[in-house]
């Protein structure tokens, strides 16, 4: 007798019929959410480094009232000075999307250009750190929640959160970059998407057997009460360390015994020639892929995608043979042109999503209906950020809770009645997936009274 | 406002957070040292605090703010009337313990390693020392080298942090969740790998890889025997943690098998019951709570387990050598006397110790030259990664050799030069050196001219991994020697500030710079960086040496401002006069001694360390410049030996 478990295919295959029926369960819970009159719930931000250049998602067709930044006038960026809100139809005649995100224009419904937002609060320069999605001061670390995390914690799949991305050297398998669950409390972003992928689905694809179920549960409850026994000889902040090292034996059991409701027919098999690549674009075009696989297999509701962490990577993929820090610097021939290559990839990426979660049926519509993607990047307007603007695409309008999908929307200019910031756009989200708060992240001191700050912005709740 | 009436309604409002007389406290310090200028007239910096009269009145991001500038030392400012450390530390304790009874985040930057020379260099080495130093006690995270140790085929579950002057900090790391699930994920995965068994007739066998002292743990049908259970359990505790289990370890270990048994099988529990050590905070930690009985000060002394565990991985990376086998076998360790001669003895190997290498990689911080993107300059043979090795090759004599290390590795105008030969083409930097063209290689020291070049400041590896992309940068070689050889501190790059100095492509770098000479505001902050990186404008950034910059002679003359030590403030001719002058200095000794103190006891100094550092600079003075006496010190000093519970 062979005492070991089957190969976990083999072993899959010939509990596919006895498991089908616990297997619909996802698909009943979902059922019987919209019966309540819940609607599913997405979020899916994606990162890049070195800057989004507002120039370079303004739509043609529509003219941008331009000043010189107020930090750094003699810079070629420059800064939104529009006097009132500017909401505009991207498709209405004559407009149509600018070449670096040409892509996204067969979804152009779905899409919002959004414009002059700022978020001096982060503190600019080469990326603002956890404080991109935090609107804090988060270069030197996460002083808080950072809103991704904040909208998986009101919206939790069975994967609170799925954090991806690639970096440089291609060594680290793992990355901190932007995302946090609290004050210094870093989520890892996996860098390596076959070891994501076997995270994520391993189990699921292995059958998790009730024994292992039960086993694992059984051990994880007995560490997390060795660690305890511990933390009790220890004082406050080294006491927290452990406390969370147990709290974290706690959440895993959890989620593994709900990995049954997932469908392992809804995890296509791993493609070698993209997850195991040396290319970063290969690589990145497989972890867009397994975000897609995790929110349609049901397995989480946020995603964080850190396209090119620590702002160094060099898009071989693309042709393109110097590094984005170098190209943001813009002090190489041509660094606009592959900038704008660059985006065109990224966006190619985001529309292949799009693509993908319509194609996915969700109540009388498709899942894409049910989600928003938000594009932006962690240093802001340009390489060197001062964050008087924080140029952003979004895709999507989260089963209606926005007011989004083929506008222009441009917010009067820093400092301006009716302008906005970052921070204000976070709490509308967090408004929009029923997790209100008064102010999400840090307010701008240096803004005067004239700009609100607080609640959601009217413009785009719903 | 008259002072006593506004300390007692301070402390009135106050005393909610804390002690009355803290409160007080905090009055009367806001009073003498900040109200003079923001005050509701000045109101300098856009903040007023007259108007505070309790915890309440002033948002916790503003007393976050006000904490920080304390502590950190850049309020008040430098011309003022300073507190004294104690003074500080007991105001900024004070605000923070308030900060988090009201639920907030306190950022302790001082923890952090770029923050190390907040802590006055005179409050180390010019004051009477405390008798008593201790490090509190603490969870340091393993590094991913130490953690990865004995686990083939595992994934990698912690990172370093970028961008820290040492990068190994216990501060900086913690395990959450997203680590804690690859560790467990690691941790099956291994148990599952040797406890590989099959049924043959009844009788239950190991395959390759599987201990045969794990059978009776993992048959199916058999209960196993009390000893034989507990040594299975014991096999897995030594792998995982270098120890046996205790006794009460054992019995939980029996618990947890029989609740698994019960419900999936022997099997199951008999491998949950081997993964438990690889779980265990020390499987990931380096715990030092010290084991030792509370001394009068306080502390703690770590066992002689703990100091082994410390010592292994302080200075190795993968499984402890028999040095340390043999100590746990045979030492007490019970004395300072006994604690230095073992880590003399880990020390004293041919070849240096890689870890006292590392030091020296993290302390130049040269190697990250091969990071730094240049074009290939036309005219002559650059590469980067050639360059960095030349001065990995020249600290490894130095260390090796063990005499007069910082003033050597600071001043020798000798160096390796990397060779390789390409399709019968030599490929050599030593154009980069300045050296001819047609230069006699030889593998050995090749000397270098005297006036241009001294010791690794000078080294074009350190040089280019101190530029820009394209220019040379002041700034960043300015700030390496301001911290770590004048111990100097330069605030945060501020949240207004876009640093960024137009190109003009007429005008040298050193013109170009002068918006910031001319700016208040810049010039700040930039004072004490840019005169002494300036000098190194004598050099490219490919770090060759140069006279003309835009066929200009090159300004090559610097200052040393306002350290407060006449052995090294005032003007410098060139680099190589500001670096001889340098590695004379007590001073510098001193800095890289608070530098080595970091990276060995894997925090930044505190007041209570003085006796500690003064120890250490002082063996290495009487030494002669020994490397592995300073360490023998610090390893040996009270710091690292004892745990205090009260910080």
């Amino acid at each position: 007798m062979h005492l070991n478990r089957l190969p976990r295919r083999s072993f899959l295959r010939s509990l596919s019929l006895g498991a089908s029926a616990p297997l619909l369960s996802p698909l009943i819970s979902r059922l019987e959410a919209e019966n309540r009159g819940v609607k599913p719930m997405r979020v899916v931000f994606m990162l890049e480094g070195n800057g989004l250049d507002p120039r370079q998602i303004q739509p043609v067709g529509i003219k941008r009232q331009e000043m010189p930044n107020m930090r750094n006038p003699a810079g070629q960026v420059k800064q939104s000075a529009e006097d009132a809100l500017v909401d505009l139809k991207l498709s209405a005649p004559g407009h149509s999307l600018s070449e670096a995100i040409a892509p996204l224009s067969r979804h152009m419904k779905r899409l919002t250009v959004l414009q002059g937002l700022s978020g001096r609060v982060c503190g600019g320069g080469h990326g603002n750190g956890f404080g991109t999605l935090g609107a804090y001061a988060g270069a030197a670390g996460p002083k808080d929640i950072t809103i991704d995390a904040a909208l998986a914690r009101a919206n939790p799949g069975i994967f609170r959160q799925v954090a991806l991305g690639i970096n440089a050297s291609g060594k680290e398998q793992i990355i901190y970059a932007c995302s946090a669950a609290g004050p210094n409390q870093k989520i890892p972003h996996y860098q390596d998407p076959a070891l994501a992928y076997r995270m994520l689905f391993g189990r699921i694809l292995g059958g998790n057997t009730k024994a292992e179920v039960g086993t694992q549960t059984m051990l994880l409850d007995f560490m997390a009460e060795d660690v305890h026994r511990l933390e009790r000889q220890l004082p406050g902040e080294e006491a927290q360390k452990l406390q969370r090292f147990a709290d974290s034996f706690s959440a895993i059991g959890k989620r593994q015994s709900r990995l049954n409701e997932v469908d392992p027919k809804k995890i296509p098999p791993q493609r070698d020639e993209l997850y195991l690549s040396e290319v970063e674009t290969k690589r990145l075009e497989a972890q867009f892929d397994l975000a897609a696989t995790a929110l349609i297999a049901g397995l989480t509701n946020t995603v964080t995608l850190a396209c090119d962490s620590q702002n160094y990577v060099t898009f071989k993929g693309l042709g393109i043979t110097v590094d984005k820090h170098t190209i943001g610097h813009r002090q190489v021939e041509g660094a606009i042109e592959m900038e704008v290559k660059i985006r065109r990839f990224y966006t190619e990426l985001l529309a292949k999503l799009v693509d993908k979660l319509e194609a996915i049926p969700e109540g009388n519509g498709s899942m894409m209906d049910n989600t928003l993607i938000v594009y932006l990047s962690d240093s802001a307007e340009q390489h060197h950020s001062t964050c008087y603007e924080w140029p952003m695409l979004l895709l999507g309008n989260l089963g209606g809770r926005l007011k989004t999908g083929d506008r222009y929307l441009c917010v009067p200019k820093y400092g301006e009645k009716g302008h906005a910031t970052v921070a204000r756009f976070y709490t509308t989200l967090l408004h929009a997936v029923g997790a209100p708060v008064d102010q999400f992240g840090t307010k701008d001191q240096n803004m005067g009274a004239a700009v609100e700050q607080r609640g959601p912005l009217a413009e785009l709740l719903a | 406002m008259k002072l006593t009436s506004k300390i007692l309604l301070f402390a009135a409002a106050m005393c909610w957070i804390g002690p009355a007389s803290a409160a007080d406290d905090v009055a009367v310090f806001l009073d003498r040292y900040c109200v003079s200028c923001h005050d509701n007239d000045t109101k300098k910096g856009d903040l007023t605090i007259e108007n505070i009269k309790s915890f309440k009145d002033a948002k916790p991001e503003v007393w976050a703010s006000i904490r920080e500038k304390l502590q950190l030392r850049e309020m008040p400012p430098k011309r003022k009337t300073q507190p004294t450390t104690d003074e500080r530390e007991k105001i900024a304790a004070f605000i923070a313990d308030s900060l988090r009874a009201a639920g907030h985040f306190v950022n302790n930057k001082l923890e952090l390693p770029n923050y190390g020379n907040r802590i006055p260099h005179a409050d180390l080495f010019g004051a009477k020392p405390h008798p008593a130093p201790a490090t509190p006690v603490r969870l340091w995270r393993q590094r991913p080298t130490i953690y990865a140790q004995g686990k083939p085929g595992a994934i990698q579950a912690f990172a370093m942090a970028p961008g820290q002057q040492i990068s190994d900090f216990s501060a900086l790391y913690t395990v959450d969740e997203g680590a804690a699930e690859i560790v467990l994920n690691n941790a099956q995965q291994l148990v599952e790998r040797f406890t590989q068994v099959e049924l043959d007739n009844g009788e239950l066998r190991n395959k390759p890889g599987t201990p045969p002292q794990l059978l009776p743990i993992l048959h199916p049908e058999r209960e196993p025997a009390l000893g034989a259970f507990d040594k299975a359990v014991a096999w897995a505790f030594g792998t995982a943690l270098s120890r046996m289990p205790t006794e009460e370890e054992l019995t939980r270990a029996r618990e947890l098998y029989d609740k698994v048994k019960s419900g999936h099988g022997r099997l199951q529990a008999g491998r949950a019951v081997l993964t438990i050590p690889f779980l265990k905070p020390e499987a990931v930690y380096r715990l030092e709570l010290g084991a030792g009985p509370l001394d009068s000060h306080g502390r703690r002394r770590l066992s002689k387990g703990e100091i082994l565990v410390a010592l292994h991985q302080t200075f190795f990376d993968g499984a402890a050598p028999q040095t340390i086998a043999d100590a746990r076998a045979k030492d007490a360790l019970a004395t300072r006397e006994e604690v230095a001669a073992l880590v003399k003895k880990l020390l004293d190997t041919p070849k240096p110790n890689a870890r006292l290498l590392n030091f020296f990689d993290e302390y130049f911080d040269y190697r990250k030259a091969t990071g730094v993107f240049k074009e290939t300059p036309a005219d002559v043979h650059f590469n980067a990664h050639q360059l960095v090795h030349d001065t990995q090759r020249l600290i490894e004599l130095i260390v090796t050799e063990d005499k007069d290390v910082l003033r050597r590795l600071l001043t020798t105008d000798r160096t390796y030069i990397a060779s390789q030969v390409v399709n019968g083409v030599p490929s050599r930097n030593h154009r980069i050196y300045n050296l001819p063209d047609d230069l006699k290689w030889r593998p050995g020291l090749i000397p270098l001219a005297a006036e241009e070049r001294a010791g690794i400041l000078t080294h074009p590896a350190w040089l280019v991994a101190h530029s820009g992309n394209f220019d040379t940068d002041p700034v960043r070689r300015g700030k390496w020697i301001l911290e770590h050889l004048l111990g100097g501190t330069v605030p945060d790059l501020p949240v207004t500030v876009c640093a960024f100095v137009p190109p003009d492509e007429t005008k040298t770098l050193r013109e170009r710079f002068e918006v910031i000479r001319n700016k208040a505001y810049c010039w700040n902050c930039h004072q004490q960086m840019n005169p002494i990186g300036m000098s190194f404008e004598a050099y490219d950034h490919f770090g060759r040496y140069r006279l003309k910059e835009l066929d200009r002679p090159v300004d090559m003359t610097g200052a040393v401002v306002d350290i407060g030590d006449p052995s090294v403030d005032g003007p410098v001719s060139s680099p190589v006069e500001l670096i001889h002058r340098l590695a004379k200095s007590k001073r510098a000794q001193e800095v890289f001694v608070r530098y080595a103190f970091r990276f060995f006891l894997g925090r930044n100094e505190t007041v209570r360390d003085a006796k500690t550092l003064q120890e250490a600079s002082q063996a290495y003075t009487a030494s002669g410049g020994s490397m592995k006496a300073l360490v023998v010190s610090l390893l040996s000093s009270d710091s690292f030996l004892y745990r205090s519970v009260e910080p």
